[in-house]
């Protein structure tokens, strides 16, 4: 790594963090920081408390973990497929966990917050073994990508299907299309205590052989790796953290695909720092957006799904353009 | 010769690629030290009979041995250690740096999940770097080396695990002459420190000048395997190749082989 990139993780380190302050800074009222640090530590510090401890902060730790899976799960996707423009939601996964989720609201309509998590997991980690079953020989990754396309508009279509024929969720189904943290609260936030053992365990797992099957198949297996059962593994965990996002979110676009070109481009794309660039890229885009979309028509809001791009693309274009 | 004196040998080795036998029935035995050339056309199954040593494609029948060890018997990890394989150099290259790339070439040595190597890989990284005469490019990116210093990386990256046999496909491609010169050189003194090195090969004046022996493969058969300064070679290389070919003595004396384009220019 060279001195230039380890100055860009730390400043992609530092822009998250500033993301993550300003995002509890800004909304229908303006915090200062004081009251940010009352509202977080002192419990009865009256209306700071009530909305940063109850709302803002869960809120954008929900925001942060979002962007944290999209990112890792992008960064993880282009590599086992060697494909540059693949993403969760490119590859369908999204969608079949959306597709669960949707049934599973439909059925019922009641249904606990946590249930749906589990419905969404649920459906990240089956549609990715269905797309690994379908594309049967997980040695080819242009077949993953196809077949994943493939069953993720089918996906898609089923959802807006079943949204618009049972009428019930229809608010539901509009913050799920758009995607977007509205009502994100402490239940979304927690599933951090979730997702970070795993995410740890999986790098200790993976990372290795990740970072090998980035140099191709035949160099990975001479280097004692079974690429196809890395590449299996690794499909399934994107899965998994996909399906958390999609619990908390809905369907956001464009996270996945960025963020690993955004650090790519800072950190370069080898090992730990490519993959924990591209988190902390995903939070910030993610950040970014939801305090954009909490902003701009206050005290109405906009669904952040649909300021992703707003944020991520400039920053995309500018940093290819550039070729840092 | 006893099998276990031979670095990598195979016996009766067949290989299909999707039901098309590819490679018939092939045997062969290279010592410890040796530089051996595969020539042959496109699709004689050069490539498919390096990846069938290599373990990278499924044999149909046969057996391969290590130092006289059936390789079934090895470990994937253990096999990495002990046979480093470089495909042709592939299109795309890999955003790092030279001695980032060379690091993952000594990961079959690192314990099972760990990610980075001791103190005493990063030392052997060193030599490797040194060996290819990389080490003032070390922290340098892939993508900004020359043609000539990319495939030097990529050896580093391969020998850097102290292989006993190294399997090259094509490994002068895209190379100018000055660097497969300087290539054929290494290739060379890595074989003095008695690694078996086994390279696919369209040069046939390469190959007869660095080899000590030379392999013809016609249609996935061995059709020749001689010495490089064999008297019969040239006839061979041509039978193989379906070519004519010229041969002479330089003034040091060694044998230069090159094909006889007989190209009529008069009007």
């Amino acid at each position: 790594m060279t001195a230039n990139m380890s100055r860009n993780v730390f400043a992609v380190l530092l822009l998250t963090g500033v993301a993550f302050v300003s995002s509890l800074v800004f909304g229908t009222t303006v915090f200062d920081l004081s009251e940010i640090f009352r509202g977080l530590f002192i419990p009865d510090s009256g209306f700071e408390r009530a909305v940063i401890w109850e709302m803002r902060f869960p809120r954008s730790l929900s925001a942060a973990l979002v962007g944290a899976s999209l990112g890792l799960a992008g960064a993880i996707l282009q590599i086992t497929t060697r494909n540059p423009l693949a993403d969760p939601a490119i590859l369908g996964i999204s969608a079949l966990s959306g597709l669960v989720l949707a049934i599973v609201t439909v059925m019922i309509p009641s249904a606990h917050a946590y249930l749906r998590v589990v419905a969404c997991i649920t459906g990240g980690v089956c549609g990715s073994l269905l797309i690994l079953q379908v594309s049967s020989g997980m040695n080819s990754p242009l077949r993953i990508t196809m077949v994943g396309f493939a069953i993720g508009a089918f996906a898609s279509a089923c959802i807006v299907g079943l949204i618009t024929g049972s009428r019930v969720v229809l608010e539901f189904a509009l913050g799920f299309l758009a995607g977007g943290l509205y009502g994100a609260s402490w239940n979304d936030a927690v599933l951090w205590v979730l997702w970070l053992p795993v995410v740890v365990v999986v790098f200790l797992l993976l990372l290795r052989r990740l970072n090998n099957l980035s140099l191709g198949d035949d160099i990975a297996q001479n280097l004692g790796e079974k690429p196809a059962r890395t590449r299996a593994y690794a499909i399934i965990f994107c899965g998994f953290i996909t399906g958390i996002a999609v619990s908390i979110s809905g369907l956001v676009s464009f996270v996945g695909l960025a963020s690993p070109h955004i650090a790519g481009n800072l950190v370069g794309r080898n090992g730990f720092t490519f993959l924990f660039g591209s988190m902390l890229s995903g939070m910030f885009i993610v950040l970014g957006a939801d305090t954009f979309a909490r902003v701009i028509i206050s005290p109405s809001e906009l669904p952040a799904g649909i300021l992703t791009a707003i944020i991520g693309a400039p920053i995309l274009v500018y940093l290819v353009r550039k070729e840092v | 010769m006893k099998l276990n004196d031979t670095a990598i040998s195979c016996r009766n080795l067949q290989i299909s690629y999707e039901a098309d036998p590819v490679i018939h029935s092939v045997d062969m035995e290279v010592t410890p030290g040796q530089l051996v050339a595969i020539i042959g056309e496109n699709a004689s199954g050069k490539s498919t009979l390096l990846r069938g040593l290599a373990r990278l494609q499924k044999l149909d029948d046969g057996d391969l041995y290590l130092r006289g060890t059936r390789c079934d018997e090895l470990h994937d990890r253990e096999f990495a250690r002990r046979v480093a394989y470089l495909p042709q150099t592939p299109s795309v290259v890999p955003d790092m740096s030279v001695r980032a790339l060379v690091e993952r070439g000594r990961t079959p040595h690192f314990p099972t999940y760990a990610v980075n190597g001791s103190a005493v890989d990063r030392v052997e990284v060193d030599n490797a770097l040194e060996q290819v005469g990389l080490t003032a490019s070390a922290d340098r990116s892939l993508k900004i080396l020359s043609g000539g210093e990319l495939q030097r990386a990529w050896v580093a990256f391969a020998l850097v695990r102290s292989p006993e046999v190294l399997l090259l496909d094509e490994p002068t491609s895209h190379l100018d002459v000055r660097y497969q010169r300087e290539l054929m050189q290494l290739l060379s003194e890595l074989k003095e420190k008695g690694i078996a090195i086994i390279v696919a090969m369209h040069d046939i004046s390469l190959a007869i000048a660095f080899a000590d022996r030379v392999i013809g493969l016609d249609s996935g058969k061995i059709a020749f395997d001689r010495f490089a300064d064999s008297e019969n070679i040239l006839e061979d290389l041509g039978n193989v190749l379906h070519s004519k070919l010229l041969s002479f003595r330089t003034t040091e004396g060694s044998l230069a082989v090159v094909p006889d384009w007989h190209v009529d220019k008069t009007p």
